[in-house]
């Protein structure tokens, strides 16, 4: 009963291979995040783990994801059980706020009634409250994360996929959205797989840690990150063992950062 | 046409839809702005004493008002009007109608699309109007001809923005409704026909006045009735007054209709932010 990559390797028609060989288990309730190199798989990885691979795209993939040993090859093997926070906006900027983050419970026939009192809860757990029926242009980046990780949460998925969900928002509210997701994952206790390319972000909110080799990506290591919760992503930085934790998990990472420069190096062409 | 360049040409329609919307209680300068136009129109007329032009060649506004007044009492202007704005509303109707479906089934059958991308966008280059008389000589002089006309000078346009909205679909916001469940119904409700409405909205209100336009050039060429036909009379016996009273009326016809377009779809895409470009 868990989320299980096995031997996952991709490789483009083109050519090039984007991940290699890659397993990992990540147990009901877990918290695992992902972190490498920029280009080394990891949204690839999240895409693959969610079926939402494009299949138009040439791509020859070996190995195989599973949820509770049922094979994911596809968005809809999922059953509904699957939630995606991604990087980018991707509310329905022709939906309210309300309407966006009810559509998941519309798709499961939630009643009308029922989808406005869930939604007025969340909207009151992360302070959005009097912005229901606004659109999306008129929030800030910022709200606009918080509506779409809203959104997902509405409909209670099991396993949720978080691709660098806070990449694009400045370090402050970056750190305001670290707690509230990590406070909520405390109460929810989800399965969370979680990309990013923040090292620090990546021990806060986690329990694992999985680094990921420069392209094409294979797992080098994880790391286990022994800090009860609820955390709290301001403190837990100023901590000792938070310091030595993040030196031992940089050492691998600057690794296959410099890897990565010399293979770049290596194929620069020569004048 | 390449892909590239049609949606180049598509987006310019598109972005024309965005301007900035206008400060309320500017509607005191805009009243004022037409009242100068007929001031100055007025003036160079005959209305300081001084007449340059005699009216057959420039009339002044009284003279045009009163032909406009004469047009209607006859009782020709309102079956002029009806008859013009139902031939470009027929037309106009029918293209948008079969423009979307087109636009639609071509953009998912995506080899079709591509065999007949080329074949469609050299009808499009083609001057619609020139096939005037080649439908009159087909449909006669009846109503059939103008509708024709109308609907062949929308239809590219429809298609072609219709065809770019649906191909431009933003995949992540697809992806976003498949990860949360979400089947194709869904997709097609919530991303695609929002995004493409867009579009075709763009599409509308150029083709408001393009079939407007296409009505009145078949009437021009062979009709028994319309604004068009009426100002073919009226050019023939040098009624200028007439000629000038019938611009009136088409002028203010589109103006209408178009701006009642643009209303609605200000309110239906509401959704979108408001940049002035």
């Amino acid at each position: 009963m868990s989320l299980r990559v096995e031997n996952l390797s991709l490789r483009y028609a083109t050519g090039v291979e984007v991940l290699q060989d890659v397993s990992l288990e990540v147990q009901p309730g877990e918290f695992v995040s992902v972190v490498g190199p920029s280009g080394c798989g990891k949204s690839t990885l999240l895409n693959v783990v969610a079926g939402l691979v494009d299949r138009r795209l040439d791509v020859e993939r070996l190995g195989r994801v599973t949820w509770n040993g049922r094979e994911i090859r596809t968005a809809g093997d999922w059953a509904g059980e699957l939630g995606y926070v991604f990087q980018r906006d991707t509310l329905l900027p022709w939906f309210t706020l309300q309407q966006n983050v009810e559509l998941g419970l519309r798709i499961r026939g939630v009643a009308r009634d029922q989808r406005e009192r869930r939604v007025r809860e969340l909207v009151r757990m992360v302070g959005l409250q009097g912005f229901e029926g606004v659109f999306p242009h008129q929030l800030s980046g910022g709200m606009r994360q918080r509506a779409q990780l809203l959104r997902t949460l509405a409909y209670e998925p099991k396993v949720i996929l978080m691709d660098e969900p806070f990449g694009a928002l400045d370090a402050h509210t970056r750190l305001g959205l670290q707690r509230e997701v990590t406070e909520m994952w405390t109460q929810l206790r989800n399965t969370v797989l979680f990309v990013t390319h923040d090292l620090t972000e990546a021990i806060v909110m986690a329990q694992r840690v999985v680094l990921l080799s420069h392209r094409p990506g294979r797992v080098v290591e994880v790391y286990e990150v022994p800090f009860p919760y609820p955390r709290d992503p301001i403190e837990l930085q100023g901590r000792r063992e938070f310091a030595l934790l993040h030196a031992e998990i940089w050492q691998g990472l600057a690794r296959e950062f410099r890897a990565q420069d010399l293979e770049r190096e290596a194929e620069r062409p020569r004048a | 046409m390449a892909a590239a360049e049609l949606e180049h040409v598509t987006a310019t329609q598109a972005r024309t839809v965005r301007r900035a919307p206008v400060a309320s209680g500017s509607w005191h300068l805009r009243t004022l702005a037409v009242v100068a136009a007929v001031a100055v129109w007025g003036a160079g007329t005959g209305g300081l004493g001084w007449r340059p032009l005699p009216p057959a060649l420039l009339p002044s506004p009284a003279e045009t008002w009163h032909s406009l007044v004469a047009y209607a009492r006859s009782g020709l202007l309102a079956l002029d009007v009806g008859r013009t704005l139902a031939q470009a509303f027929l037309g106009l109707g029918l293209g948008m109608v079969v423009g979307t479906g087109v636009g639609v089934a071509l953009a998912y059958a995506r080899r079709l699309g591509d065999a007949l991308e080329p074949l469609l966008a050299a009808l499009n280059s083609l001057p619609r109007v020139a096939v005037a008389p080649l439908l009159i000589i087909w449909f006669g002089l009846g109503i059939t001809s103008k509708v024709l006309l109308a609907f062949f000078t929308v239809v590219f346009v429809v298609f072609m923005n219709t065809y770019a909205g649906v191909r431009s679909v933003d995949p992540d916001l697809v992806r976003a409704v498949q990860a949360m469940g979400g089947d194709g119904r869904h997709v097609a409700r919530w991303v695609v026909l929002p995004w493409v409405a867009s579009w075709v909205f763009a599409a509308l209100r150029t083709s408001i006045s393009l079939a407007l336009a296409a009505t009145v050039t078949g009437e021009f060429v062979g009709s028994t009735h319309g604004l068009g036909y009426r100002m073919v009379l009226a050019t023939g016996v040098l009624d200028t007054p007439r000629v000038f009273a019938i611009l009136l009326v088409l002028m203010t016809v589109g103006y209408t209709v178009v701006e009642a377009a643009r209303r609605v779809e200000a309110y239906l895409l509401r959704w979108r932010p408001e940049v002035a470009v």
